[in-house]
């Protein structure tokens, strides 16, 4: 049994992400850049939103402000009733670990460990002795458990994706962060990488925003979003309210 | 913990550029931290040891001349029951005396005695045995070979012993004989301790003890506390502490060059930045490298508290690594450094010793350095921005700045000026590196120069001190016609001799005023009490009698202004009395310190002295003849008069006394220390 140690939605409350007004400003003067420009958000727990949107627009802006990686302009984003902006850098970072789980384009695996030692770190850097068994099933859903020892360079971009989500799912996060996952595999491992992100959100009703450039990709999740220039220009969950 | 320390082993084997580095990084820096600090410390055990010299001996101090009710061993016992004290030794002097020999019944000189309660004193008064053995019976005497070299083991002597009464003192021969003969360390020695005489205590009422703490701490308030534990035992007068200077810190301090100081505060300074720089440094360019990793650990979820930790543990274990190697090149290259050094100063008598205390500082400054400069660069993982931290890009330093607007294709030149120009913070480091390097060299170049120069001058003013300048060499002295011109040229010329400062003396008579005549009856009076009319004082007896007829005999000493900083003279009036002020002023020194404790000076602060009828003004002696009557030899005569001592300016002195003689030369230390000097003068002696 994995021990933890994150605070506990209360039941009822279903807003898992929210963000108000949510603005991010790069630059100053003449090469100021409004990333961000005034995005309200609201995900319900246990959605699975794909963020779509040109290359530029401030996707991968949004997502690192959701996951506190970085810090808004102005406005606010709300995690689980907890206001971001609030926590202090190190209290920010233990909340990140206890609570959000980071999926990248690049798949970010720390090039010395195994798979084992890469999939396990988020609970190390808590102080979390892993569950074995908990582990190897972690690793056989996703379908890389023959490979618990190799080290990221002798995996496919697949299964390194792989162990990537692995990491990102190990501490069971109520929110998965993932910014365009697929970005580097192709188009059979992507289906692959999504309908496994689609299957964890169905069976452990795990909240997943995910970016993506593919339409189609998009589909498979319960709520598009699509951005242009800092802004939301359609939203299927909020069309369908 | 364990873990801690396995994670860091690997973090450490997957850096391996990175740790070498810091490796050299320590080790470095504990050499110079070792060096600045075994320089600093071997400096001042030198200093301890010249200052030990000064004072006669290493006890921390001794308690003074009293008559007590106990015998001798009881009060030794008592004393060194005392919780702080390491050893408590006695001496009894016996007074001043003469000594005469069976083939030579001629006084040969002046003496001091003392009474040792034990062998093992003599080497705290720097006294080693050559040949014999410590004497044992009553009658027994130990000698100084250099004083009396004519006799053997096994000779008889006869010795002038001094005995307190209750009305003054009074002189009587006795015979001993030699059982051994000794060697003394201090120049002085030589002349002041005549003999090691066992069991003197029934030669004498009074007893000097002599005491050596576990530490020197508060040496002032232990010998307080130990004269207060004997002070029921005593009759008559409370003694007298007397404090080695040699151990006391304010005494260094004054004594200390500022510049010294100011070196050594600012070369462990230069060392830290330096180092911290270095450190910086690497762990700068080792974060940027692996900034990716660092960025995704921080997205992970690993605190700042987590990473300081880890980088902690990473320089603890490198330094667990390469301190002691530091630390022990650090003392084999420093002591090599300082060993060659100090010699070359010649110093053999006085070389400092490499102390523990230099290591221990050398290893925390280091592990300081290293610590506080090893977490530095991650301050910058705080400022990530995600796309470095996501994705491990180059961060943009300029992101902020304006656009600049600029179409000239950039050479390599350009290219260089741009790096440097667009971004100069990422420069700041190597350039600071660099000029702290420079510095630090230049420092380390002129703080050496510094210190050589300090203990050079200590050293050659310890030379002049210990061996007041060719003190016993008959050629050297002659008490009547003095130095020939042609000597002093050829001392001139002598290998690695730099300078030489001729002392002129002179002998007048200067009328004495009512009170000067008053105190010479009260004198005459005392010591005739005390069976000094004898023939054998009577060359002393004789200027008293004539400071009470009315004419003073002066040994008047002409010395050049700067040697004075040599006579380390002082007075309360006058701190910095080393310069005789411009202008017309005599320092003024009664002969005998022993006249002066008990009767007073014939001259105080501020009378005016007219000589040659010019008129000065007098910078009175107290306790000044003593340290001048060390530092230059006079005519042996004046030694047993009463006549008083009077220094003027060189210059001064030429005017008013153009038949003065050359009585001494002070001779600049020459490269090989005075053991050559003395060499090269027998020498010229012989030819
Ligand atoms: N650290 C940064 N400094 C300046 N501009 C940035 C920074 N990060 C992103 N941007 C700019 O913000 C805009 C949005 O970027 P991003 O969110 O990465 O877009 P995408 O939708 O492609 O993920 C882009 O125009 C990008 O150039
Ligand atoms: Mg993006």
């Amino acid at each position: 049994m994995i021990c933890y140690t994150g605070s506990i939605t209360q039941k009822g409350e279903s807003d898992m992400i929210e963000t108000k007004n949510l603005t991010k400003i790069y630059g100053s003067d003449e090469n100021r850049l409004r990333a961000l420009d005034g995005v309200d958000l609201t995900i319900s727990r246990g959605e699975f939103a794909a963020i779509v949107g040109p290359s530029g627009c401030g996707k991968s802006t949004l997502l690192h402000l959701l996951g506190g990686i970085d810090t808004p302009t102005e406005g606010i984003v709300v995690i689980e009733g907890v206001d971001l902006s609030s926590l202090a850098p190190d209290p920010l970072t233990v909340f990140r670990r206890r609570h959000i789980g980071f999926v990248f384009q690049s798949f970010n695996l720390l090039p010395r460990l195994n798979v084992w030692e890469n999939v396990t770190l988020p609970l190390g850097l808590d102080g979390i002795k892993a569950d074995k068994y908990e582990v190897e099933t972690m690793l056989s859903t996703l379908g890389i458990a023959e490979k618990r020892f190799a080290l990221p360079h002798q995996l496919s971009g697949g299964q390194q994706q792989r162990v990537a989500i692995a990491r990102a799912l190990i501490t069971k996060p109520h929110v998965v962060l993932a910014d365009e996952p697929t970005g580097n595999l192709d188009s059979k491992t992507s289906l692959d990488v999504v309908l496994t992100l689609c299957r964890l959100n169905e069976e452990l009703s795990q909240t997943i925003v995910m970016v993506t450039h593919s339409e189609e990709l998009a589909q498979m999740a319960s709520r598009r979003i699509r951005m242009g220039d800092g802004r939301i220009v359609s939203d299927s969950g909020e069309a369908s309210k | 913990m364990i873990e801690l320390f396995k994670d860091t082993l690997r973090r450490i084997k997957d850096h391996r550029t990175r740790s070498v580095i810091v490796c050299l990084a320590v080790i470095l820096t504990a050499i110079l931290y070792s060096a600045v600090f075994g320089i600093a410390s071997s400096t001042l055990s030198a200093y301890e040891r010249m200052m030990q010299l000064l004072n006669g001996s290493d006890y921390h101090g001794s308690i003074g001349y009293a008559y007590y009710k106990l015998p001798c061993e009881e009060v030794l016992a008592r004393l060194n029951r005392m919780p702080y004290v390491k050893e408590a030794d006695a001496v009894t002097p016996v007074g001043t005396g003469m000594m005469s020999t069976e083939e030579n019944d001629l006084i040969t000189t002046s003496l001091r005695i003392l009474g040792f309660s034990d062998s093992r004193m003599m080497s705290h008064f720097f006294l080693n045995m050559t040949e014999g053995r410590f004497p044992e019976k009553e009658d027994e005497v130990m000698l100084s070979h250099s004083f009396f070299p004519d006799e053997i083991i096994g000779s008889r002597v006869t010795i002038w012993l001094m005995k307190k009464m209750d009305s003054g003192a009074e002189s009587y021969p006795r015979e001993f004989t030699v059982t051994g003969f000794y060697e003394a360390e201090i120049g002085s020695g030589a002349s002041e301790l005549a003999a090691v005489v066992n069991g003197t205590s029934n030669l004498s009422e009074g007893m000097m003890i002599y005491l050596k703490f576990r530490n020197r701490l508060n040496t002032t308030g232990k010998i307080g506390k130990a004269i207060d534990s004997i002070r029921g035992e005593i009759s008559g007068d409370v003694p007298d502490a007397i404090i080695n200077t040699a151990y006391l810190t304010g005494n260094l301090k004054e004594r200390m060059n500022p510049q010294t100081v100011f070196a050594l505060l600012f070369s462990v300074i230069i060392i830290f930045g330096a180092a911290s720089m270095l450190i910086v440094g690497v762990y700068s360019a080792a974060l940027s490298q692996d900034i990716k990793t660092q960025g995704l650990l921080w997205v992970l979820g690993m605190t700042e508290k987590q990473r300081k930790r880890a980088i902690w543990a990473e320089a603890g274990v490198l330094l667990l690594f390469s301190l002691p190697v530091g630390l022990l090149l650090g003392y084999i290259i420093g002591w090599q450094m300082l060993v060659p050094l100090m010699d070359s100063i010649g110093t053999d008598r006085v070389t400092g010793r490499f102390d523990g205390w230099v290591a221990v500082f050398a290893a925390v400054f280091t592990a300081a350095a290293v610590l506080v400069s090893a977490v530095k660069p991650l301050n910058r993982i705080r400022k990530l921005t995600p796309i470095e931290a996501v994705h491990g890009e180059e961060r943009h330093e300029n992101q902020d700045r304006k656009w600049i607007r600029s179409r000239k294709t950039p050479g390599v030149e350009g290219l260089v000026c741009r790096e440097i120009v667009r971004n100069p913070r990422a420069h700041i480091i190597p350039a600071v590196s660099v000029s702290l390097a420079a510095l630090l060299i230049a420092l380390t170049s002129s703080a050496a120069a510094v210190m050589r120069e300090n203990i050079a001058s200590d050293m050659r003013m310890t030379d002049y001190q210990l061996y007041p300048a060719m003190e016993n060499s008959s050629v050297m002295i002659d008490s009547g016609a003095g130095l020939t011109e042609e000597f002093c040229e050829a001392v001139k010329d002598l290998d690695g001799v730099e300078n030489v400062w001729p002392v002129r003396v002179a002998v007048d008579h200067i009328p004495a005023t009512a009170a000067q005549k008053a105190l010479a009856a009260e004198e005459i009076e005392y010591w005739r009490g005390a069976g000094w009319d004898n023939e054998y004082f009577s060359v002393m007896y004789r200027e008293l009698i004539a400071a009470a007829n009315g004419t003073l005999t002066c040994c008047v000493l002409g010395i050049p202004r700067e040697f004075f900083p040599a006579l380390s003279l002082k007075n309360d009036n006058y701190p910095t009395a080393n310069k005789i002020p411009e202008g017309n002023y005599v320092i003024a020194a009664g002969m005998w310190r022993e006249l002066e404790d008990m009767t007073g000076d014939y001259f105080s602060d501020g009378d005016t002295l007219t000589i040659g009828g010019r008129t000065f003004s007098v910078i009175a002696s107290k306790g000044w003849s003593y340290d001048v009557t060390r530092r230059i030899a006079l005519p042996l005569y004046m030694y047993a008069s009463g006549s008083q001592l009077l220094i003027l300016p060189l210059d001064m002195f030429e005017t008013l006394y153009p038949d003065g003689y050359v009585n001494t030369l002070l001779v600049d230390e020459p490269d090989g220390g005075i053991g050559l000097l003395m060499d090269s003068l027998a020498e010229l002696c012989t030819s």
